[in-house]
């Protein structure tokens, strides 16, 4: 499996997401959704094996379809679900500080909510390798002025106006995952107050 | 990295540690400090022999903080290509040798949570240089050392005294064997596992490590491959046009060395990727651990340290 | 081979402005010792490693980190901004061993190769550093953070000239995991923090596409200990600005507007990066060292050989690279002003002034 993926064009640090695939070699299979990612474990739980071995956390409530319903159907040793980020953060954290090597921790959700999950495993000793990430629902993005620092959820417009700094900032393709979000920068700079037109980009 | 100056050292010590295995105390000659290493480093000694120079791949196994001598020790082989034997009955102390700046390709991970280490007898030493920095950071760790009987337990004592109960010894003759399923099953999230051993120790660790659901990048193993002995064959440089004999106890890179070329090399034990080389015509016999296994199928690269030609002669883009 | 070149190392200036008012400028030593980074009269991309083991006597190339005349100017200007924005230097916790690796190396290096400026005595662990441009002197302990009034890579690289970043080597990868970066090149160090090298290089066009990002990590993964490596980068700036930084480019990217073929000269600066790079001992990480030198065309056209040659170098320069670089707009302007110079002579070899 290739650790490093990267997009043939454009700025390569822009992630690429697949649909969720078992990593089969794991002992242990933790899955972690919110909104519309419900049904990426729903597929990816229909491909596991008939003995995994797996745990599910749910955020409801977020953006996008309830699929909590989807998901306490399925045959799995434990499905909790919560209804606010951190407390499903702080459940996560808790089942892998408990967890042995062979876990494959599998996030499914918007670009935002998958990289704070990823940063959890992380801070538990997981490498790149054992986490697996798929985007699902909207392709809005988290994006990170890097003049103040502001951070913004879902942008959807090719250009936002920074809520910060009040600047008019242009969402690149550069993105940190550590920070979970993409690089956003003053856009009219060099001609103050003329604004490319505004699009919707990333519906 | 082709053509750097070796460091000149004077062997300042000759340790018999067990009947088989030595220790060399290296200081350097003109007087002045030696470059620092991390643990896991090795440096390739080169020794100026009558009738022929070798260059070994040893590990260093002394202190990182300590850059007035190196410590490395030799196994001898009687049936290698005599860089062992020639270390065992050539040097002397008070003796001159030469050694490359030290190479990492064994390195501790500092984003473990969980160090697990597993020698196998000689595979000891880069350890030993390892252990220095786990206790200097205070790290979580586990040394599990194999060896044949009491008599070839290079180095226990010194062990018991750094690493007390974390040391766990196997001594072979008393039936006692490292069990790699054992000690990886149950591990917490962020353990890695090293191993330096034997070959059959470093397969069992790492079948162990991928039964368990282990991802690869928390497995690390080091094991130099010597030069094998095989048939002669000739060697052509398509670039340079040369045509040369290599000699069935010398590598490619070796008797391009001795026609007076200096390819590009590091390790010298097919691990660090320096002298990949691209073939143009030939079979090779891949002995590395460097090369996808795709291309060593296709034999359009090889590396020239360690492998050798299947075929009578190769035609190589140098 | 070019004979040896005999250079004098200017004295150190009382401090000049890189904002605002923009005092800075260059003596004629430091015009002639300047890094000027074109070989040919064309623009050529390469990767252009070669080894960092001295050079000419009085060269930017002959000690380990160059202190030149702007050494007050270019650490008060490192203050200026860490005032204003600490995350300039950011180091990931488990690089303590390479921070220390850092201290060492360059007091190390500064003591040796400045010994009227710098002194390091050490009584075991127990060192005492001397600074005396800035008028520095503290003993502490080898390993102890807590005896330094910063963590070790910061208390370092607020004296040593041009930026630093750490890299942290796991599985055949570099990692960006720390760094001290006042005086950049349009990058952020904030938001670049724990990247691999293909994610931190990825808005560099064109070289992905050739390969050489693999060839150069390839060949960085097996760096030695006292073997570094050095290489030349370069760019325009508008302004003796240091500080070029995404953060602040809502304040200097308006600059790049105001250029005309009559305020060029003054305005328009040649910015080279000699970038070196040190496998450090203990840690087995990487320190990259990026020194930024900023040259007026002013100044340059001073050197009749630069003169000639920078303009038909910046003529072939492949749009996308002068997008990527900034210089795309104004770049007719530059050319205007610098083509007066270019009498079209051939130029000799090399990148000295003849």
């Amino acid at each position: 499996m290739p650790i490093y993926e990267f997009p043939e064009d454009g700025i390569r640090s822009r992630p690429i997401y697949r649909p969720l695939q078992p990593d089969v070699a794991a002992r242990f299979h933790l899955m972690v959704a919110e909104g519309a990612g419900a049904e990426a474990l729903a597929r990816l739980h229909d491909k596991l094996p008939d003995e995994a071995s797996c745990s599910i956390h749910y955020l409801a409530g977020s953006d996008g379809p309830d699929g909590s319903d989807r998901l306490m159907q399925l045959d799995c040793q434990q499905t909790r679900i919560h209804f606010d980020d951190a407390q499903l953060a702080d459940a996560l954290r808790r089942e892998l500080e408990n967890a042995s090597m062979g876990t494959r921790l599998y996030v499914a959700g918007g670009e935002g909510f998958i990289w704070r999950m990823a940063a959890v495993g992380a801070s538990c000793g997981m490498s790149e390798e054992e986490v697996h990430v798929e985007r699902c629902g909207s392709l809005a993005r988290p994006a990170q002025c890097v003049h103040c620092k502001t951070r913004v959820e879902g942008v959807t417009t090719n250009i936002y106006e920074c809520p910060g700094c009040g600047l008019h900032v242009t969402v690149r393709d550069h993105f940190s995952r550590r920070h979970g979000a993409y690089q956003s920068v003053r856009v009219d700079a060099e001609a103050p107050g003329e604004l490319p037109p505004i699009e919707e980009t990333y519906r | 990295m082709t053509g750097q100056a070796n460091i000149p050292v004077r062997v300042a010590r000759i340790e018999q540690i067990t009947p088989m295995i030595r220790r060399f105390t290296l200081e350097r000659s003109d007087g002045g400090t030696l470059p620092g290493f991390s643990g896991g480093s090795h440096v390739v000694v080169t020794m100026r022999g009558e009738e022929r120079t070798h260059h070994n791949p040893y590990s260093l196994m002394g202190s990182p903080d300590d850059k007035q001598r190196y410590q490395i020790s030799v196994r001898r082989d009687d049936d290698g290509r005599g860089g062992s034997l020639f270390m065992h009955q050539k040097v002397a102390e008070g003796d001159t040798l030469e050694v490359s700046p030290p190479t990492n390709l064994f390195a501790l991970n500092p984003l473990a949570e969980r160090h697990i280490l597993i020698a196998g007898g000689i595979g000891i030493t880069p350890f030993m240089a390892q252990l220095h920095e786990l206790r200097r950071a205070g790290a979580d760790y586990q040394m599990h050392y194999a060896f044949r009987d009491q008599e070839n337990a290079a180095f226990r004592d010194e062990l018991e005294a750094a690493c007390g109960d974390r040391l766990t010894a196997y001594d072979g003759s008393a039936g006692q064997f490292v069990q790699p399923a054992q000690l990886l099953g149950e591990q917490p999230l962020g353990t890695h596992v090293y191993v330096c051993g034997p070959k059959g120790m470093i397969e069992a660790v790492n079948e162990a490590a991928f039964e368990l659901g282990w991802a690869d990048s928390h497995v690390h193993w080091e094991e130099f491959a010597a030069p094998p002995v095989g048939k002669p064959f000739r060697v052509v440089l398509q670039k340079s046009g040369m045509e040369i004999t290599v000699p069935g106890a010398s590598s490619v890179l070796e008797a391009l060395e001795d026609a007076g070329l200096q390819p590009n090399c590091l390790c010298r034990g097919g691990v660090c990727g320096e002298c990949e080389t691209a073939v143009v015509e030939g079979e090779i016999e891949h002995n590395d651990h460097f090369l996808p296994d795709d291309v060593k199928q296709s034999n359009s690269r090889m590396m020239i340290c360690v492998s050798r030609a299947r075929s009578e002669r190769v035609v190589l883009d140098l | 081979m070019a004979a040896p070149m005999k250079i004098a190392t200017p004295p150190i200036k009382s401090a000049e402005s890189f904002r605002d008012d923009f005092t800075y400028s260059n003596s004629p030593q430091a015009i002639r010792r300047f890094p000027f980074p074109f070989h040919e009269d064309e623009y050529m991309y390469s990767v252009n490693i070669e080894p960092h083991n001295g050079g000419p006597v009085g060269s930017v190339y002959a000690p380990r980190f160059d202190i030149d005349e702007h050494y007050l100017s270019e650490t008060e200007e490192r203050r200026l901004v860490l005032e204003q924005d600490p995350g300039r230097c950011q180091v990931l916790p488990y690089m303590m061993e390479a921070q220390w690796d850092t201290l060492e190396l360059l007091m190390e290096s500064l003591a040796a190769d400045y010994p009227q400026h710098f002194t390091l005595s050490k009584e075991g662990d127990r060192w005492t550093w001397e600074n005396r441009p800035l008028g520095i002197r503290d003993s502490f302990v080898f390993g102890d953070p807590s005896t330094l009034p910063q963590e070790p890579f910061e208390y370092i690289t607020r004296q040593v000239q041009g930026d630093f970043t750490l890299h942290g080597q796991r599985d055949n990868m570099l990692y960006m995991d720390g760094g001290m970066v006042t005086c950049q090149a349009d990058w952020s160090l904030d938001f670049d923090l724990g990247m691999n090298w293909y994610e931190w290089h990825g808005p560099v066009p064109k070289a992905h596409q050739m390969g050489i990002f693999d060839r150069a990590l390839k060949f960085l993964l097996n760096l030695q200990v006292e073997r570094p490596v050095r290489r030349l980068n370069w760019t325009m700036t508008i302004n003796p600005r240091m500080d070029t930084s995404p953060e602040n480019y809502h304040k200097w990217g308006i600059d790049r507007s105001t250029v005309t073929p009559e305020n060029a000269g003054e305005k328009a600066h040649l910015r080279v990066e000699l970038q070196t790079l040190y496998r450090l001992p203990r840690s087995n990480a990487i320190l990259f060292s990026i020194r930024c030198y900023l040259i007026s065309m002013e100044e340059l056209v001073t050197v009749p050989k630069w003169a000639r040659r920078f303009p038909r170098v910046l003529r072939t320069l492949p749009d996308e690279l002068a997008e990527y670089k900034g210089l795309i707009d104004y770049r007719p302007a530059v050319l205007e002003y610098l083509e007066q110079f270019d009498d079209g002579a051939e130029t000799s070899p090399g990148t000295a002034p003849d």
